[in-house]
């Protein structure tokens, strides 16, 4: 079940994306100029780092443990859904090792996000106006319908990791039996996969926001 | 017209043949093998027939020994029977199934120790190949078969045994080995029997009414069994019978105490094991199967038809639904036959039920370090007067080896390694006869008098160097000579010195059981995880000693992991992150209450400014 659901989900979003990118993003422009611009942004990021303001500490720290959470949920992802979606069997061996291993670090790293990420993603009424003009269909400048997008995605994904750890830590204690088992197991899985789509749409939105920007403001990368 | 009619008629015809093959079907059934649906123990007050299908008198001179086939056969189908899995291992048609216990073959003067089977099981080698025709493997493993099969069927005699077959007669299907419950029903004389060679007399002579002396075995090749031909031997007796009158009635017939469901007792004549276990020498220290003490017996999951297919009771081992649930997972997990306690297995992951056959935490002794010796019936003769009751008599046998499966479960099995000579050529193996061989290692040790010889004849590099050479003096076009054992494949590297190296034929032969089955309470990881996930936990860092008659390799070890489809290292590195277990929850926990806190407490606070947002207007 699911492994269906995943297959399904997973496809439907690289439809959605490819689509995505081909309309919004790329627009007939070739690939290499997103991953060029994405590269530059990278670049600009780590050179700017030395001009942070010495009082910024905070400023450091919730960059880190955003990139360290990213990097430890597509570890979490990779060694989730591959035996899951490839092979249709239980998470087993190594893949199980080093997912045990980066799951209890994933959930510091996320709660220390939750902390210093939440009072910056609180919703403003600012917000609400864009919710509004985007269901009249009316073009909406792209830094308001990324930072909607963004909130959304954030709240989304701290809600989906509580039954996602929720149904490990049960399954760690001698409370449920095999059938239980298998439901927090399908209840771990059902909210894995939630989590990994909304994580996956706001990275995607997160790196592809620039060039929106650009083509919004009638700037063509080059 | 004609030609109509000649159709009609033809129609008829045929209609009519298949109407009444199903009518001569049901007319060829026997009586015995018809229920009318009562439950009641019928009772079998029985002439006997003797194997030409005569009526015996006990008057009779000479006495002849009554016939199980015959005698039975009046009432039921002993074809049918007769392909049953106890007696159709050579059958060409009978699916093989999961790896079984196989016939050990020994013979210490040759060091050879080796898994022998009719049927295809991988690993195993069929009697011919180390020379043992059927008449030798009825004489040697007859003991502990119920008879049949290749020691019944002429199609498997061989020409040299043909006189021998003649003096000791067929060892027929002996229905009493199972289904006689009167207390004087003696196996183990049954056991004797064959081994004297007095196949056509062991039926009987186990029986409680019979009283049996001498051997066929002794016997000249000229013997007649309603002749006077004097045996060769002065002390030879000739194998004759005596019924005990006062169980005849007045019409010739004897009662037998035929039980339909077959006590354990009798199944444990074949079936037993002893497990050779250092701390508990004694019997009484060992619990019994809790099925057995729960007042079930061997036949209420081993079940079977007219036909005598037991159900062997592994998952995927039959299609017939109703006999598919006969297995631990039917009757405990999804049906509950038989009022069995559904188990709840708390806390345990539910890939352990992928990975794990029901019998890897339920079954066999307690692991311990290194694996036990045990001693089985069919392997040691158990049971049997004058068998060897040594705890390290051979063959060597080691128990519990976690192993996977054909279905890549791991379950407890056994396992016997492998030790024979053999010529190599073209990556096949021949085997040396054991007969052809025994005398030269035999001469080699025992001239040797500064060497103590024990239960093996422990050879050194030098001794097995020796017989190589020799084995290629004797057949320099067989291949190269090669000796399998403990593990490994020896050969010459030149005239004195041997190399190593691993072949498959060296890999130990594994068979699973399920049986005893502990109590709930004595299953591996009732005290925890740890039970197998700790560095030095039995499950996969536990030692399976190499039985081997090698002064260089005397029982080296070889680690549980290296049967399992995983690798040692990962094991153990899952073994260790045990010890982290705790602190990780603790972190987990931690991390998903304040994650919940921070969700919760911008819920209300969204909820709050909502409030306020609605009631700006009348501020």
């Amino acid at each position: 079940m699911v492994r269906i659901l995943s297959i399904l989900a997973f496809l439907l979003l690289l439809v959605w994306i490819t689509l995505d990118m081909k309309k919004q993003v790329l627009r007939d422009r070739p690939l290499k100029i997103w991953f060029r611009t994405q590269w530059d942004a990278a670049r600009t990021l780590w050179g700017s780092r030395r001009a942070m303001k010495p009082g910024n500490a905070l400023g450091v720290l919730r960059g880190f443990f955003y990139l360290l959470t990213l990097a430890l949920f597509f570890i979490l992802a990779i060694t989730g859904f591959v035996p899951v979606v490839l092979f249709g069997g239980h998470l087993t061996g190594v893949l199980l090792l080093v997912h045990a291993t980066a799951a209890p670090l994933f959930a510091l790293s996320l709660t220390l996000v939750s902390l210093l990420w939440a009072h910056r993603q609180r919703f403003s009424e600012g917000n609400w106006d864009t919710v509004r003009v985007l269901t009249d269909r009316k073009p909406v400048d792209p830094d308001r319908s990324q930072e909607v997008v963004g909130k959304v995605c954030f709240w989304l994904i701290l809600f989906f990791s509580l039954p996602l750890i929720l149904s490990i830590i049960l399954g760690l204690f001698p409370l449920f039996g095999t059938e239980g088992q298998e439901t927090l197991v399908l209840l771990h899985g059902f909210s894995a996969l939630l989590f990994t789509v909304t994580a996956i749409i706001h990275t995607y939105t997160l790196t592809t926001h620039s060039q929106r920007r650009l083509f919004y403001h009638g700037e063509h990368p080059k | 017209m004609t030609l109509t009619k000649t159709f009609i008629s033809v129609s008829a015809l045929v209609l009519l043949l298949f109407l009444a093959v199903p009518l001569i079907a049901q007319d060829t059934k026997n009586i015995g093998d018809v229920s009318d649906g009562n439950r009641a123990q019928p009772v079998h007050l029985l002439k006997l027939y003797d194997e030409r299908g005569v009526v015996i008198h006990p008057d009779d001179v000479p006495v002849i020994p009554f016939s199980a086939r015959e005698t039975c056969r009046q009432c039921h189908d002993y074809a049918k029977i007769g392909g049953g899995w106890h007696f159709n291992p050579a059958s060409d048609t009978t699916s093989p199934g999961r790896p079984g216990e196989p016939w050990i073959y020994v013979n210490r003067a040759a060091v050879t120790q080796i898994p022998l089977s009719y049927r295809r099981w991988t690993g195993t080698y069929r009697p011919e190949q180390i020379g043992m025709s059927s008449f030798g493997f009825t004489g040697t493993f007859g003991r502990q078969t119920a008879g049949g099969g290749v020691s019944e069927d002429e199609r498997f005699e061989e020409m040299n045994d043909a006189l021998r077959w003649q003096i000791s007669g067929k060892l027929e299907i002996n229905c009493l080995s199972c289904h006689d419950a009167e207390p004087g029903h003696n196996q183990a004389e049954y056991a004797q029997q064959t081994v004297r060679q007095n196949f056509r007399w062991a039926a009987a002579a186990s029986s409680g009414f019979v009283s049996m002396r001498g051997a066929a075995r002794d016997m000249p090749d000229n013997f007649d069994m309603y002749g006077l031909a004097l045996p060769e031997k002065a002390d030879a007796v000739r194998p004759s019978l005596s019924y005990a009158r006062s169980r005849f009635d007045d019409r010739g017939r004897v009662l037998f105490d035929i039980a339909r469901r077959v006590p354990s007792g009798r199944c444990y004549f074949c079936h037993s094991s002893k497990v050779v276990d250092p701390s508990r020498p004694e019997r009484w220290e060992f619990d019994e199967d809790v099925h057995l003490r729960a007042g079930m017996t061997c036949v209420d999951c081993h079940r079977n038809g007219l036909d005598h297919m037991m159900v062997r009771g592994y998952e995927g081992e039959s299609l017939n639904s109703v006999s598919a649930t006969l297995s631990c997972k039917g009757c405990h997990m999804e049906n509950g036959r038989m009022g069995a306690p559904l188990p709840l297995h708390r806390g345990i992951p539910a890939v352990h039920f992928d990975k794990l056959a029901c019998t890897a935490c339920h079954s066999g002794p307690w692991p311990d370090r290194t694996t036990f010796r045990v001693k089985t019936a069919r392997a040691h003769s158990l049971g049997i007067p004058n068998a060897d009751k040594a705890d390290d008599a051979l063959p060597q046998v080691m128990e519990p080896v976690f192993a996977a499966g054909p279905d890549e479960k791991i379950a407890p099995h056994r396992a016997v390694w492998p030790s024979f000579w053999a010529y190599e050529a073209a990556d096949s193996l021949r085997l040396v006869l054991p007969e052809n061989v025994g005398p030269f290692v035999s001469d080699l040790i025992l001239k040797d008098t500064a060497r103590v010889v024990g239960r093996w004849l422990t050879l050194t590099d030098q001794d097995v160097a020796t017989v190589l050479t020799f084995l290629r003096h004797q057949d320099s076009s067989a291949g190269m000579p090669v000796f399998i054992s403990g593990g490994k494949l020896h050969q010459l590297s030149s005239d004195s010195t041997i190399e190593r190296r691993e072949h498959r034929a060296a890999e130990p032969y594994l068979w699973p059981y399920a049986h005893d089955v502990r109590a709930k309470s004595r299953s591996l990881g009732v005290q925890g995880c740890s039970d197998c996930h700790d560095t030095d936990a039995p499950f996969f860092f536990g030692k399976v000693a190499v039985a081997t008659p090698f002064v260089a390799q005397e029982d080296t070890l070889v680690r549980m992991t290296h049967f399992q489809k995983g690798s040692a290292a990962s094991a153990w590195t899952f073994a260790m992150s045990f010890f982290f277990r705790p602190w990780l929850k603790v972190l987990i926990i931690a991390s998903f209450l304040v994650l919940a806190a921070v969700v919760i407490l911008s819920m209300f606070q969204g909820l709050s400014r909502l409030i306020h947002a609605l009631s700006a207007g009348e501020e």
